[in-house]
Protein backbone atom coordinates (compact mmCIF):
# COMPACT_ATOMS: atom_id res chain seq x y z
CA UNK A 1 0.00 0.00 0.00
CA UNK A 2 1.81 3.20 -1.24
CA UNK A 3 1.82 6.87 -1.52
CA UNK A 4 2.26 9.81 0.51
CA UNK A 5 -1.72 9.56 0.90
CA UNK A 6 -2.16 6.77 2.02
CA UNK A 7 -0.15 6.92 4.70
CA UNK A 8 -1.94 10.12 5.62
CA UNK A 9 -5.28 8.44 5.65
CA UNK A 10 -3.92 5.69 7.81
CA UNK A 11 -2.46 7.62 10.14
CA UNK A 12 -5.35 9.53 10.90
CA UNK A 13 -7.64 6.09 10.82
CA UNK A 14 -5.12 5.67 14.05
CA UNK A 15 -6.04 8.87 16.02
CA UNK A 16 -9.73 8.20 14.23
CA UNK A 17 -10.79 11.96 15.27
CA UNK A 18 -14.44 12.14 14.55
CA UNK A 19 -15.37 15.38 12.91
CA UNK A 20 -19.15 14.74 11.84
CA UNK A 21 -21.45 12.12 13.12
CA UNK A 22 -24.88 11.66 11.99
CA UNK A 23 -27.54 9.66 14.49
CA UNK A 24 -30.64 8.72 13.65
CA UNK A 25 -30.68 11.12 11.48
CA UNK A 26 -34.58 11.28 9.65
CA UNK A 27 -36.87 14.01 7.60
CA UNK A 28 -40.85 14.18 6.91
CA UNK A 29 -42.29 16.30 5.33
CA UNK A 30 -45.68 16.88 4.30
CA UNK A 31 -46.80 17.00 0.37
CA UNK A 32 -49.63 19.52 0.84
CA UNK A 33 -49.88 21.54 4.11
CA UNK A 34 -53.21 20.31 5.90
CA UNK A 35 -53.20 16.72 3.89
CA UNK A 36 -51.99 13.74 5.35
CA UNK A 37 -50.04 12.93 3.22
CA UNK A 38 -46.56 12.69 4.24
CA UNK A 39 -42.87 11.76 2.36
CA UNK A 40 -40.86 9.85 4.46
CA UNK A 41 -37.61 11.28 2.42
CA UNK A 42 -34.83 9.98 5.15
CA UNK A 43 -34.84 6.88 7.83
CA UNK A 44 -32.26 6.21 10.14
CA UNK A 45 -29.49 7.65 8.44
CA UNK A 46 -26.38 7.17 10.17
CA UNK A 47 -22.38 8.16 9.12
CA UNK A 48 -19.57 8.71 10.94
CA UNK A 49 -16.51 10.81 9.07
CA UNK A 50 -13.09 10.92 10.67
CA UNK A 51 -10.73 14.03 9.93
CA UNK A 52 -8.58 14.05 6.72
CA UNK A 53 -11.31 11.02 5.10
CA UNK A 54 -13.26 11.11 1.79
CA UNK A 55 -16.60 10.05 1.53
CA UNK A 56 -19.35 9.43 -0.74
CA UNK A 57 -22.81 9.22 -0.46
CA UNK A 58 -23.84 6.85 -3.67
CA UNK A 59 -28.02 6.27 -4.54
CA UNK A 60 -30.15 6.75 -7.65
CA UNK A 61 -32.07 10.06 -8.22
CA UNK A 62 -34.53 11.08 -6.21
CA UNK A 63 -33.43 9.13 -2.99
CA UNK A 64 -33.02 12.29 -0.78
CA UNK A 65 -28.93 12.61 -1.03
CA UNK A 66 -29.89 16.50 -1.35
CA UNK A 67 -32.00 16.38 1.12
CA UNK A 68 -29.67 14.87 3.48
CA UNK A 69 -26.60 17.44 1.79
CA UNK A 70 -29.15 20.41 3.06
CA UNK A 71 -29.68 18.58 6.39
CA UNK A 72 -25.85 18.24 7.11
CA UNK A 73 -25.11 21.54 6.20
CA UNK A 74 -27.70 22.87 8.11
CA UNK A 75 -29.86 24.59 5.15
CA UNK A 76 -32.75 22.91 6.25
CA UNK A 77 -34.33 21.29 9.49
CA UNK A 78 -34.66 17.33 9.98
CA UNK A 79 -37.39 15.98 11.57
CA UNK A 80 -35.92 13.29 13.92
CA UNK A 81 -32.28 12.34 15.11
CA UNK A 82 -29.20 15.00 15.04
CA UNK A 83 -26.09 15.67 13.64
CA UNK A 84 -23.05 16.54 15.16
CA UNK A 85 -20.13 18.05 14.32
CA UNK A 86 -17.04 18.19 16.40
CA UNK A 87 -19.29 17.07 18.85
CA UNK A 88 -21.45 19.77 18.51
CA UNK A 89 -25.21 19.70 17.71
CA UNK A 90 -26.26 21.38 14.17
CA UNK A 91 -28.71 23.95 14.49
CA UNK A 92 -27.88 25.78 11.34
CA UNK A 93 -25.12 26.31 8.98
CA UNK A 94 -21.86 25.50 10.56
CA UNK A 95 -18.72 27.22 10.61
CA UNK A 96 -16.42 24.38 9.99
CA UNK A 97 -18.65 23.34 6.94
CA UNK A 98 -18.22 24.20 3.49
CA UNK A 99 -20.54 23.54 0.73
CA UNK A 100 -20.39 23.13 -3.04
CA UNK A 101 -23.72 22.85 -4.95
CA UNK A 102 -25.26 20.93 -7.69
CA UNK A 103 -26.73 24.03 -9.20
CA UNK A 104 -24.35 26.83 -10.88
CA UNK A 105 -23.59 28.65 -7.96
CA UNK A 106 -20.92 31.30 -8.63
CA UNK A 107 -22.56 34.54 -8.86
CA UNK A 108 -22.51 35.97 -12.10
CA UNK A 109 -22.57 39.17 -11.13
CA UNK A 110 -18.82 38.72 -9.83
CA UNK A 111 -15.31 37.87 -11.69
CA UNK A 112 -14.03 34.83 -10.58
CA UNK A 113 -11.47 36.84 -8.00
CA UNK A 114 -14.56 38.53 -6.39
CA UNK A 115 -16.44 35.39 -6.12
CA UNK A 116 -13.63 33.60 -4.66
CA UNK A 117 -12.71 36.80 -2.43
CA UNK A 118 -17.00 36.65 -1.50
CA UNK A 119 -16.90 34.72 1.80
CA UNK A 120 -13.79 36.34 2.62
CA UNK A 121 -15.35 39.44 2.02
CA UNK A 122 -18.07 38.68 4.30
CA UNK A 123 -15.91 37.64 7.15
CA UNK A 124 -14.87 40.68 7.11
CA UNK A 125 -11.27 40.25 5.87
CA UNK A 126 -8.70 43.01 5.31
CA UNK A 127 -8.87 43.84 1.36
CA UNK A 128 -5.11 42.68 1.29
CA UNK A 129 -5.38 39.10 2.96
CA UNK A 130 -8.14 38.53 1.19
CA UNK A 131 -7.01 39.22 -2.19
CA UNK A 132 -3.53 36.97 -1.38
CA UNK A 133 -5.42 33.92 -0.10
CA UNK A 134 -8.09 34.62 -3.01
CA UNK A 135 -5.30 34.62 -5.62
CA UNK A 136 -3.74 31.37 -3.92
CA UNK A 137 -7.09 29.44 -3.94
CA UNK A 138 -7.69 31.29 -7.87
CA UNK A 139 -3.97 29.13 -8.42
CA UNK A 140 -4.26 26.16 -7.02
CA UNK A 141 -8.27 24.80 -8.69
CA UNK A 142 -6.60 26.19 -11.76
CA UNK A 143 -8.14 29.38 -12.94
CA UNK A 144 -5.07 31.38 -13.37
CA UNK A 145 -5.16 33.86 -16.09
CA UNK A 146 -8.92 33.64 -15.82
CA UNK A 147 -9.19 36.10 -12.43
CA UNK A 148 -10.93 38.52 -14.28
CA UNK A 149 -13.47 36.77 -16.09
CA UNK A 150 -17.05 37.11 -15.70
CA UNK A 151 -18.76 33.18 -14.95
CA UNK A 152 -20.84 33.87 -18.19
CA UNK A 153 -17.69 34.00 -20.03
CA UNK A 154 -16.12 30.82 -18.54
CA UNK A 155 -17.12 26.87 -19.35
CA UNK A 156 -19.14 24.55 -16.87
CA UNK A 157 -16.30 22.84 -15.76
CA UNK A 158 -14.39 26.31 -14.64
CA UNK A 159 -17.27 28.23 -13.32
CA UNK A 160 -17.53 25.29 -11.00
CA UNK A 161 -14.02 25.20 -10.15
CA UNK A 162 -15.01 28.85 -9.38
CA UNK A 163 -17.76 27.56 -6.83
CA UNK A 164 -15.30 25.27 -5.51
CA UNK A 165 -12.31 27.99 -4.68
CA UNK A 166 -15.21 30.10 -3.31
CA UNK A 167 -15.85 27.35 -0.79
CA UNK A 168 -12.12 26.09 -0.03
CA UNK A 169 -10.70 29.84 0.39
CA UNK A 170 -13.30 29.74 3.81
CA UNK A 171 -10.89 26.40 5.25
CA UNK A 172 -13.23 24.76 6.20
CA UNK A 173 -12.93 21.68 8.65
CA UNK A 174 -15.51 19.48 6.50
CA UNK A 175 -16.47 20.11 2.54
CA UNK A 176 -19.92 18.96 1.78
CA UNK A 177 -20.34 18.09 -1.93
CA UNK A 178 -23.85 17.56 -3.78
CA UNK A 179 -22.71 15.79 -7.18
CA UNK A 180 -20.62 19.37 -8.20
CA UNK A 181 -19.67 18.07 -11.59
CA UNK A 182 -23.26 16.56 -12.43
CA UNK A 183 -23.65 18.81 -15.26
CA UNK A 184 -20.61 18.07 -16.45
CA UNK A 185 -19.84 15.69 -19.43
CA UNK A 186 -17.85 13.03 -18.27
CA UNK A 187 -14.35 13.59 -19.43
CA UNK A 188 -14.11 16.87 -17.81
CA UNK A 189 -15.77 14.85 -14.63
CA UNK A 190 -13.28 12.64 -15.13
CA UNK A 191 -10.25 15.32 -15.17
CA UNK A 192 -11.84 17.54 -12.22
CA UNK A 193 -12.46 14.99 -9.71
CA UNK A 194 -8.72 14.16 -10.18
CA UNK A 195 -7.86 17.29 -10.06
CA UNK A 196 -10.08 17.49 -6.87
CA UNK A 197 -8.05 14.85 -5.56
CA UNK A 198 -4.72 16.64 -5.83
CA UNK A 199 -6.42 19.39 -3.87
CA UNK A 200 -8.06 17.57 -1.17
CA UNK A 201 -4.58 15.72 -0.62
CA UNK A 202 -2.80 19.49 -0.33
CA UNK A 203 -4.88 20.95 2.30
CA UNK A 204 -5.63 17.74 3.64
CA UNK A 205 -9.35 18.11 3.67
CA UNK A 206 -12.33 16.31 4.77
CA UNK A 207 -15.07 15.12 2.08
CA UNK A 208 -18.50 14.29 2.48
CA UNK A 209 -18.98 13.95 -1.43
CA UNK A 210 -22.69 13.13 -2.88
CA UNK A 211 -23.04 12.00 -6.43
CA UNK A 212 -24.84 9.42 -8.54
CA UNK A 213 -21.80 8.43 -10.69
CA UNK A 214 -20.52 4.87 -9.44
CA UNK A 215 -16.58 5.41 -11.08
CA UNK A 216 -16.44 8.42 -9.79
CA UNK A 217 -17.76 7.47 -5.78
CA UNK A 218 -14.80 4.60 -6.19
CA UNK A 219 -11.94 7.16 -7.77
CA UNK A 220 -12.44 9.31 -5.08
CA UNK A 221 -13.45 7.55 -1.76
CA UNK A 222 -12.26 6.06 1.16
CA UNK A 223 -15.39 4.47 2.26
CA UNK A 224 -18.81 4.95 0.30
CA UNK A 225 -22.34 4.55 1.52
CA UNK A 226 -24.61 3.25 -1.18
CA UNK A 227 -28.38 4.36 -0.63
CA UNK A 228 -31.39 3.15 -0.53
CA UNK A 229 -35.30 5.06 -2.03
CA UNK A 230 -37.95 5.73 -0.25
CA UNK A 231 -37.43 6.21 2.60
CA UNK A 232 -33.86 6.83 1.78
CA UNK A 233 -31.48 5.29 4.06
CA UNK A 234 -27.89 3.90 3.66
CA UNK A 235 -28.13 -0.22 3.01
CA UNK A 236 -24.47 -0.61 2.35
CA UNK A 237 -20.80 0.77 3.35
CA UNK A 238 -18.10 -0.25 0.87
CA UNK A 239 -14.66 0.58 1.89
CA UNK A 240 -12.46 1.48 -0.96
CA UNK A 241 -9.11 -0.28 -0.54
CA UNK A 242 -7.64 1.04 -3.71
CA UNK A 243 -4.28 2.62 -2.75
CA UNK A 244 -3.85 6.23 -3.16
CA UNK A 245 -2.51 8.30 -4.88
CA UNK A 246 -5.33 7.40 -7.39
CA UNK A 247 -5.88 8.83 -10.94
CA UNK A 248 -7.84 8.43 -14.03
CA UNK A 249 -5.34 5.27 -14.83
CA UNK A 250 -6.87 3.65 -11.49
CA UNK A 251 -10.14 3.41 -13.16
CA UNK A 252 -8.72 0.36 -15.38
CA UNK A 253 -7.42 -1.78 -12.75
CA UNK A 254 -8.98 -5.35 -11.86
CA UNK A 255 -9.99 -4.13 -7.76
CA UNK A 256 -11.69 -1.09 -9.39
CA UNK A 257 -13.55 -2.75 -11.94
CA UNK A 258 -14.73 -5.30 -8.73
CA UNK A 259 -15.70 -2.59 -6.50
CA UNK A 260 -17.54 -0.60 -9.43
CA UNK A 261 -19.53 -4.29 -9.76
CA UNK A 262 -20.46 -4.45 -5.94
CA UNK A 263 -21.70 -0.61 -5.72
CA UNK A 264 -23.26 -1.57 -9.32
CA UNK A 265 -25.19 -4.74 -7.82
CA UNK A 266 -26.52 -3.10 -4.48
CA UNK A 267 -27.87 0.03 -6.48
CA UNK A 268 -29.34 -2.02 -9.65
CA UNK A 269 -31.78 -3.42 -6.89
CA UNK A 270 -32.61 0.02 -5.88
CA UNK A 271 -33.11 1.31 -9.26
CA UNK A 272 -35.41 -1.38 -10.53
CA UNK A 273 -37.24 -0.99 -7.55
CA UNK A 274 -37.83 2.24 -7.63
CA UNK A 275 -39.18 1.54 -11.64
CA UNK A 276 -41.45 -0.27 -10.13
CA UNK A 277 -42.59 2.36 -8.09
CA UNK A 278 -42.57 4.95 -10.36
CA UNK A 279 -44.92 2.25 -12.61
CA UNK A 280 -47.77 2.27 -9.71
CA UNK A 281 -47.63 6.22 -9.31
CA UNK A 282 -47.79 7.67 -5.98
CA UNK A 283 -49.28 4.76 -4.26
CA UNK A 284 -45.43 4.04 -2.51
CA UNK A 285 -45.40 7.53 -1.00
CA UNK A 286 -48.61 6.99 1.42
CA UNK A 287 -47.58 6.17 4.51
CA UNK A 288 -47.58 2.29 5.68
CA UNK B 1 -20.21 41.30 -47.42
CA UNK B 2 -21.11 39.67 -44.40
CA UNK B 3 -24.85 38.89 -43.42
CA UNK B 4 -25.04 41.29 -40.13
CA UNK B 5 -23.40 43.87 -42.19
CA UNK B 6 -26.09 43.30 -45.06
CA UNK B 7 -28.85 43.35 -41.97
CA UNK B 8 -27.40 47.00 -40.82
CA UNK B 9 -27.52 48.38 -43.81
CA UNK B 10 -30.66 47.48 -44.46
CA UNK B 11 -32.16 48.54 -41.78
CA UNK B 12 -30.77 51.33 -42.19
CA UNK B 13 -31.90 51.88 -45.94
CA UNK B 14 -35.77 51.14 -44.69
CA UNK B 15 -34.80 54.55 -42.52
CA UNK B 16 -33.98 55.99 -45.76
CA UNK B 17 -36.10 54.91 -47.68
CA UNK B 18 -39.42 55.86 -45.59
CA UNK B 19 -37.95 58.99 -44.83
CA UNK B 20 -37.14 59.78 -49.00
CA UNK B 21 -40.64 58.39 -49.48
CA UNK B 22 -42.44 61.18 -47.04
CA UNK B 23 -39.97 64.09 -48.65
CA UNK B 24 -41.06 63.16 -52.43
CA UNK B 25 -44.62 62.59 -51.51
CA UNK B 26 -44.75 66.46 -50.45
CA UNK B 27 -42.58 67.54 -52.85
CA UNK B 28 -44.37 65.63 -55.92
CA UNK B 29 -47.58 67.24 -54.29
CA UNK B 30 -49.57 63.99 -53.93
CA UNK B 31 -49.89 65.44 -50.11
CA UNK B 32 -50.16 69.30 -49.24
CA UNK B 33 -47.91 70.81 -47.14
CA UNK B 34 -50.57 71.83 -44.62
CA UNK B 35 -50.95 68.25 -44.29
CA UNK B 36 -47.62 67.28 -43.95
CA UNK B 37 -43.69 68.86 -44.06
CA UNK B 38 -40.50 67.65 -46.04
CA UNK B 39 -38.40 65.84 -43.52
CA UNK B 40 -35.69 67.69 -44.45
CA UNK B 41 -37.23 71.03 -44.03
CA UNK B 42 -38.24 69.46 -40.49
CA UNK B 43 -34.87 68.97 -39.68
CA UNK B 44 -34.02 72.47 -40.83
CA UNK B 45 -37.10 74.06 -38.29
CA UNK B 46 -35.80 72.09 -35.37
CA UNK B 47 -32.48 73.66 -36.29
CA UNK B 48 -34.13 77.33 -36.04
CA UNK B 49 -35.77 76.28 -32.46
CA UNK B 50 -32.89 76.84 -31.42
CA UNK B 51 -31.90 80.39 -33.34
CA UNK B 52 -33.21 83.28 -32.04
CA UNK B 53 -35.44 84.60 -35.08
CA UNK B 54 -38.68 84.25 -36.46
CA UNK B 55 -39.60 80.36 -36.07
CA UNK B 56 -39.13 81.21 -32.51
CA UNK B 57 -40.86 84.40 -32.39
CA UNK B 58 -43.64 83.03 -33.78
CA UNK B 59 -44.03 79.73 -31.65
CA UNK B 60 -42.30 80.74 -28.57
CA UNK B 61 -43.29 83.54 -27.87
CA UNK B 62 -41.15 84.74 -24.57
CA UNK B 63 -39.62 81.35 -23.34
CA UNK B 64 -37.03 79.30 -25.09
CA UNK B 65 -37.05 75.73 -26.43
CA UNK B 66 -34.04 74.66 -24.74
CA UNK B 67 -36.68 75.58 -21.87
CA UNK B 68 -39.49 73.93 -23.00
CA UNK B 69 -37.30 70.83 -23.93
CA UNK B 70 -36.13 70.91 -20.10
CA UNK B 71 -39.25 71.31 -18.50
CA UNK B 72 -40.36 68.44 -20.42
CA UNK B 73 -37.68 66.04 -19.88
CA UNK B 74 -37.62 67.15 -15.83
CA UNK B 75 -41.28 65.92 -15.81
CA UNK B 76 -40.24 62.24 -17.23
CA UNK B 77 -36.37 62.32 -14.90
CA UNK B 78 -38.85 63.37 -11.56
CA UNK B 79 -42.07 61.48 -12.26
CA UNK B 80 -39.69 58.41 -13.43
CA UNK B 81 -37.59 58.32 -10.12
CA UNK B 82 -40.34 58.74 -7.75
CA UNK B 83 -41.87 55.76 -9.70
CA UNK B 84 -38.65 53.94 -8.79
CA UNK B 85 -38.61 55.06 -5.12
CA UNK B 86 -42.04 53.81 -4.09
CA UNK B 87 -41.92 50.79 -7.03
CA UNK B 88 -39.03 49.38 -5.85
CA UNK B 89 -39.65 49.02 -2.22
CA UNK B 90 -43.17 47.88 -3.50
CA UNK B 91 -42.15 45.39 -5.38
CA UNK B 92 -39.57 43.90 -2.47
CA UNK B 93 -42.93 44.21 -0.31
CA UNK B 94 -44.68 42.23 -2.50
CA UNK B 95 -41.96 39.51 -3.07
CA UNK B 96 -41.28 39.17 0.80
CA UNK B 97 -45.19 39.07 1.62
CA UNK B 98 -46.71 36.48 -0.95
CA UNK B 99 -50.27 36.24 0.58
CA UNK B 100 -50.30 40.60 -0.09
CA UNK B 101 -48.64 40.06 -3.59
CA UNK B 102 -51.17 37.46 -4.53
CA UNK B 103 -54.45 39.77 -3.34
CA UNK B 104 -52.60 42.67 -5.29
CA UNK B 105 -51.30 40.66 -8.52
CA UNK B 106 -55.33 40.76 -10.30
CA UNK B 107 -54.58 44.39 -10.12
CA UNK B 108 -51.58 44.68 -11.42
CA UNK B 109 -51.30 42.70 -14.28
CA UNK B 110 -54.42 44.16 -15.90
CA UNK B 111 -53.44 47.71 -14.78
CA UNK B 112 -52.56 48.48 -18.31
CA UNK B 113 -55.29 47.40 -19.81
CA UNK B 114 -56.87 50.36 -18.30
CA UNK B 115 -56.85 53.66 -20.18
CA UNK B 116 -55.11 55.82 -17.38
CA UNK B 117 -55.80 59.27 -19.77
CA UNK B 118 -59.27 58.71 -19.67
CA UNK B 119 -59.15 59.32 -16.21
CA UNK B 120 -57.35 63.27 -16.40
CA UNK B 121 -60.30 65.01 -15.38
CA UNK B 122 -59.98 63.38 -11.80
CA UNK B 123 -56.73 64.19 -11.79
CA UNK B 124 -56.99 68.07 -13.21
CA UNK B 125 -59.70 67.56 -10.14
CA UNK B 126 -57.17 66.89 -7.94
CA UNK B 127 -53.72 68.59 -8.80
CA UNK B 128 -54.82 71.24 -11.10
CA UNK B 129 -53.28 72.27 -14.52
CA UNK B 130 -49.48 72.18 -14.27
CA UNK B 131 -46.08 70.32 -13.25
CA UNK B 132 -47.95 68.26 -10.41
CA UNK B 133 -50.30 66.91 -12.43
CA UNK B 134 -48.09 65.87 -15.37
CA UNK B 135 -45.60 64.37 -13.23
CA UNK B 136 -47.78 62.37 -11.42
CA UNK B 137 -49.69 60.88 -14.64
CA UNK B 138 -46.33 60.01 -15.56
CA UNK B 139 -45.64 58.47 -12.06
CA UNK B 140 -48.64 56.40 -12.43
CA UNK B 141 -47.95 55.31 -15.83
CA UNK B 142 -44.30 53.92 -14.89
CA UNK B 143 -44.98 52.69 -11.36
CA UNK B 144 -46.40 49.35 -12.05
CA UNK B 145 -43.95 48.09 -14.72
CA UNK B 146 -41.42 48.63 -12.04
CA UNK B 147 -43.20 47.09 -9.46
CA UNK B 148 -44.46 44.10 -11.52
CA UNK B 149 -40.27 43.17 -12.77
CA UNK B 150 -38.91 43.68 -9.32
CA UNK B 151 -41.76 41.50 -7.82
CA UNK B 152 -40.80 38.96 -10.52
CA UNK B 153 -36.97 39.49 -10.43
CA UNK B 154 -36.81 38.83 -6.72
CA UNK B 155 -38.73 35.74 -7.01
CA UNK B 156 -36.79 34.58 -9.68
CA UNK B 157 -33.60 34.68 -7.85
CA UNK B 158 -34.96 32.90 -4.62
CA UNK B 159 -35.93 29.99 -7.59
CA UNK B 160 -31.83 29.81 -7.94
CA UNK B 161 -29.45 28.87 -5.48
CA UNK B 162 -27.25 31.84 -4.67
CA UNK B 163 -29.43 32.36 -1.45
CA UNK B 164 -28.28 29.26 -0.17
CA UNK B 165 -25.36 29.89 -0.96
CA UNK B 166 -25.55 32.65 1.48
CA UNK B 167 -26.95 31.34 3.85
CA UNK B 168 -24.68 28.26 3.78
CA UNK B 169 -21.88 31.08 4.38
CA UNK B 170 -24.05 32.14 7.54
CA UNK B 171 -25.06 35.38 6.32
CA UNK B 172 -27.78 37.27 7.80
CA UNK B 173 -30.70 37.82 5.64
CA UNK B 174 -30.25 41.31 5.14
CA UNK B 175 -26.69 40.83 4.14
CA UNK B 176 -27.90 38.08 1.68
CA UNK B 177 -30.33 40.76 0.50
CA UNK B 178 -28.26 43.22 -0.10
CA UNK B 179 -25.19 41.51 -1.45
CA UNK B 180 -26.77 38.53 -3.00
CA UNK B 181 -30.72 39.36 -4.26
CA UNK B 182 -29.89 42.64 -5.21
CA UNK B 183 -27.28 42.26 -7.21
CA UNK B 184 -29.37 38.88 -9.42
CA UNK B 185 -32.52 40.13 -9.34
CA UNK B 186 -30.45 44.19 -11.08
CA UNK B 187 -30.81 42.70 -14.61
CA UNK B 188 -34.65 41.60 -14.32
CA UNK B 189 -35.33 45.35 -12.52
CA UNK B 190 -33.69 47.07 -14.99
CA UNK B 191 -36.21 46.02 -17.72
CA UNK B 192 -38.63 47.22 -15.61
CA UNK B 193 -36.88 50.73 -14.98
CA UNK B 194 -36.51 50.60 -19.04
CA UNK B 195 -40.06 49.80 -19.44
CA UNK B 196 -40.72 52.88 -16.32
CA UNK B 197 -38.97 54.94 -18.16
CA UNK B 198 -40.73 55.37 -21.54
CA UNK B 199 -43.55 54.95 -20.20
CA UNK B 200 -42.50 58.08 -17.77
CA UNK B 201 -41.84 59.10 -21.67
CA UNK B 202 -45.38 58.39 -22.61
CA UNK B 203 -47.51 59.38 -19.79
CA UNK B 204 -45.72 62.67 -20.01
CA UNK B 205 -45.72 64.16 -23.38
CA UNK B 206 -49.28 62.72 -23.53
CA UNK B 207 -50.60 64.51 -20.33
CA UNK B 208 -48.60 68.06 -21.76
CA UNK B 209 -51.38 67.53 -24.81
CA UNK B 210 -53.95 68.58 -22.26
CA UNK B 211 -52.71 69.37 -18.76
CA UNK B 212 -50.19 72.38 -19.68
CA UNK B 213 -48.70 75.88 -21.07
CA UNK B 214 -45.66 74.62 -21.76
CA UNK B 215 -43.72 71.69 -22.73
CA UNK B 216 -43.08 69.41 -25.97
CA UNK B 217 -46.43 67.88 -25.84
CA UNK B 218 -47.77 71.24 -25.76
CA UNK B 219 -46.19 72.64 -28.39
CA UNK B 220 -47.27 69.97 -30.49
CA UNK B 221 -50.52 70.89 -29.59
CA UNK B 222 -50.65 74.39 -29.82
CA UNK B 223 -48.82 74.50 -33.27
CA UNK B 224 -51.28 71.98 -33.94
CA UNK B 225 -54.10 73.92 -33.21
CA UNK B 226 -52.44 77.60 -34.65
CA UNK B 227 -52.28 75.73 -38.08
CA UNK B 228 -47.92 75.82 -37.40
CA UNK B 229 -47.29 72.25 -39.48
CA UNK B 230 -43.75 73.05 -39.47
CA UNK B 231 -43.18 73.77 -36.31
CA UNK B 232 -45.55 70.60 -35.33
CA UNK B 233 -43.55 68.39 -37.01
CA UNK B 234 -40.42 69.42 -35.38
CA UNK B 235 -41.44 69.05 -32.43
CA UNK B 236 -42.36 65.62 -33.06
CA UNK B 237 -39.21 64.98 -34.32
CA UNK B 238 -37.63 66.29 -31.30
CA UNK B 239 -39.65 64.15 -29.29
CA UNK B 240 -39.53 60.82 -31.74
CA UNK B 241 -34.89 62.12 -31.44
CA UNK B 242 -35.33 61.80 -27.39
CA UNK B 243 -36.90 58.96 -27.07
CA UNK B 244 -34.83 56.98 -29.06
CA UNK B 245 -31.60 58.25 -28.05
CA UNK B 246 -32.87 57.17 -23.97
CA UNK B 247 -34.50 53.93 -24.97
CA UNK B 248 -31.08 52.73 -27.22
CA UNK B 249 -28.93 53.80 -24.28
CA UNK B 250 -30.87 51.84 -21.96
CA UNK B 251 -31.19 49.05 -24.28
CA UNK B 252 -27.26 49.44 -23.89
CA UNK B 253 -26.94 49.01 -20.29
CA UNK B 254 -29.48 46.33 -20.19
CA UNK B 255 -27.79 44.21 -22.43
CA UNK B 256 -24.31 44.62 -20.76
CA UNK B 257 -25.94 43.53 -17.44
CA UNK B 258 -27.91 40.70 -19.28
CA UNK B 259 -24.64 39.92 -21.17
CA UNK B 260 -22.63 39.64 -17.86
CA UNK B 261 -25.62 37.48 -16.15
CA UNK B 262 -25.51 34.88 -19.77
CA UNK B 263 -24.91 31.13 -18.51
Amino acid sequence: MGGAAGKRQLAFREISMIVLEVRNLGKTYSVHEADALRVEALKDINLTVNKGEFISIIGPSGCGKSTLFGLIGGLNECTSGQVLIEGEKVDGPHPSIGMVFQEESAFPWLTSLENVEFGLKMAGISKQERRTRAKEMIELVGLSGFENHYPGELSGGMRQRVAIGRTLVMNPEIILMDEPFGALDEQTRVLLGEELLRICDRIGATVLFITHSISESVMLSDRVYVMSCRPGTFKKVIDIDIPRPRSSSTIGTKRFGEITDEIWRELKEETSKRMRVDACGMEEDRPR
Amino acid sequence: MKRANKVRMTKWLVLLGSAGCLEIIVRAGIVRRSTLTPVSEMFVTLWKFFLPGEVQARLLKDSSIAANFFMTFGEILLSFSLAVLVGFPVGVLLWKWKTLGRILNPYLVSYYAIPVFALYPIIVGIFGIGMLSITFMGWLFAIVAIIISTATGFDEVEKRIYPQVGKSLRLSRWRIFVWIYFPAATPYVFTGLKLGFIYSIIGVIASEFILSTRGLGHLVRFSYSAFETEIMYASMLLIVIMAVVVNSALMRIEAWLYGRQAR
